[in-house]
């Protein structure tokens, strides 16, 4: 009887966790480069069961699970769709890869390219982290008009006197970071990710096709509002079946207790 | 699991993209203001709270929700509009005016509707000063003229009839490395921080500045299409999060009434 309370409210205690990961990624759904969270649910251990006081002495009768519990959150890495801002210093990857940033805390991978320059020239993301070329240092973007190629080459257009017109110079080339399995980035904060191992494995690589920068562009959170949506219905119901659980375990308690006592 | 921790996630996206709604509308309100720049709220998630799992001895990450983490201004050209007041300008290309702000400091603005004041001198519409000072003479202000890099000139009659073209002063404009990091403080001006960097001061049409349109102002750069799109994302957002909110309270309901009968 009390094991099956537990049960119950196991599957309680899961289901809010599962809506606070679902709540999560809908309060991101509007955040640039935000991956999406999902909360792997895993059983609780299998119990042998046995029957006392039968005939041969105990009885192994088979085995019950006594309820599930959070295992793991997995991030979703998938591609979301590239939204036009036309901010010359909005950057997007379509593909694989991350940009990398210089923090206090030491190299982090984002994929919120929302980049500006800082007082110093160099190009920061909002919170002012160092946006890191494909040779690992700060980008100094001298004074001038920014593009930026598919293959990640910044270029810097400017007038250098009032003569020679014009003169478009590459400044650098912009890192994009791979992971060797999408399990080694463990989100902080920010929208960025650290690499889980320590091993900083994670390195800028040649993009080759594998991947494009996109200037003037922002990629969009990838969560599925709809998918989100039906997902914490779910969640919500299956809260209620266990709560039901719970209280009807709870009256069979108080049947037991009160009206077997007054046999 | 407290229940602080589960209603913030979907309460920081409620509040997040109110922020951002306030910003559109803000936008949309200054579709007509000229030199008014539109703005975007940039929002990235929040700590990842790290629950020990009693199971096992890995760590379970679950966000806490969003948060905003500035409001950027855009400082991309507005298109140019032709007006008849000799002393409207508008800056094509890279810039600022200066104006003295009430408290002896420089403001910058995109703003070039400019007046003649009672002492001659060439102000904003709400009376301050542009720097460096440009005093026109009284018999000048019918005639004065600005060319693209910035020398303001009057015609002068001559006591034989015929008139002479006067240099009355010499308009300057100031460049940031990170114009998104002015703060904007209201009437168009925007005041530099650490952000922004220093004023880099210079003349109009020389390398690097942009040049004065006389007789012109810069619209605002809000276009109403991308604001009416972000308008309608970010009050979806903000239902999601509400959606959220109100089933983790029901939830946390029905917990509550489990012996409530």
């Amino acid at each position: 009887m009390i094991r099956g309370m537990y049960a119950a409210t196991a599957g309680m205690m899961t289901m809010l966790s599962r809506v606070q990961t679902i709540s999560n990624n809908l309060a991101n759904v509007n955040t640039p480069g935000f991956r999406e969270d999902t909360l792997r649910l895993t059983s609780f251990p299998q119990q042998l069961m046995a029957r006392l006081f039968s005939a041969g002495g105990t009885q192994q009768i088979g085995s019950a699970i006594n309820g599930i519990v959070n295992e793991s959150v997995a991030t979703r890495f998938t591609q979301a769709s590239l939204r036009q801002t036309d901010s010359p210093l909005d950057l997007a990857i379509n593909g694989d890869g991350f940009f990398g940033v210089q923090t206090a805390q030491g190299v982090r991978y984002t994929r919120d390219g929302s980049f500006r320059r800082d007082g110093n020239n160099q190009l920061v993301t909002a919170q002012g982290d160092l946006v890191l070329s494909d040779a690992g240092t700060p980008i100094t973007l001298p004074p001038g008009a920014v593009s930026v190629s598919p293959e990640g080459q910044i270029r810097v257009t400017a007038l250098i006197d009032g003569i020679s017109g014009p003169i478009d110079q590459p400044v650098a080339r912009i890192g994009v970071f791979t992971a060797l399995e999408p399990g080694q980035l463990r989100k902080t904060a920010n929208n960025q990710f650290e690499d889980a191992t320590g091993l900083a494995q994670i390195a800028p690589q040649p993009l080759n096709g594998r991947a494009t920068v996109h200037q003037g562009f922002l990629e969009n959170s990838n969560v599925d509002p709809a998918r989100a949506m039906s997902d914490m219905m779910v969640a919500q119901r299956s809260y209620e079946a266990s709560a039901r659980m719970l209280q009807l375990q709870d009256d069979m308690t108080a049947r037991a207790v009160s009206d077997l006592g007054r046999l | 699991m407290p229940i602080s921790q589960l209603v913030r996630s979907a309460v920081s996206g409620m509040v997040s993209h109110k922020l951002s709604l306030d910003v559109i509308a803000n936008n949309l309100a200054n579709v007509n203001t000229s030199g008014f720049k539109a703005s975007r709220v940039n929002f990235q998630d929040v700590l990842y709270q790290a629950n020990r799992l009693a199971t096992s001895n890995q760590d379970l990450r679950i966000g806490a929700g969003v948060h905003p983490v500035e409001i950027q201004p855009f400082f991309t050209q507005g298109s140019l509009v032709q007006t008849d007041s000799a002393t409207d300008m508008a800056i094509y290309g890279n810039g600022f005016f200066r104006v003295q702000l009430p408290d002896g400091q420089t403001g910058y603005t995109r703003n070039g509707s400019f007046r003649v004041d009672a002492n001659g001198l060439l102000t904003t519409t709400d009376g301050l000063p542009v720097q460096p000072e440009i005093r026109i003479p009284a018999d000048l202000v019918s005639s004065v003229t600005v060319d693209t890099s910035g020398v303001v000139r009057g015609e002068r009659t001559q006591p034989d009839g015929t008139s002479r073209s006067v240099e009355i002063g010499q308009l300057q404009v100031a460049t940031f490395v990170n114009p998104e990091g002015l703060e904007a403080v209201g009437q168009s001006l925007f005041r530099e921080t650490a952000n922004s960097g220093g004023a880099t001061v210079g003349l109009p049409n020389s390398p690097g500045f942009g040049q004065v349109v006389a007789q012109a102002l810069e619209q605002s750069n809000v276009n109403m299409a991308d604001e009416m799109a972000n308008l309608i994302t970010a009050q979806r957002a903000y239902g999601f999060s509400l959606k959220a909110l109100q089933t983790i309270d029901e939830m946390i309901g029905m917990a509550n009434n489990i012996r409530n009968r």
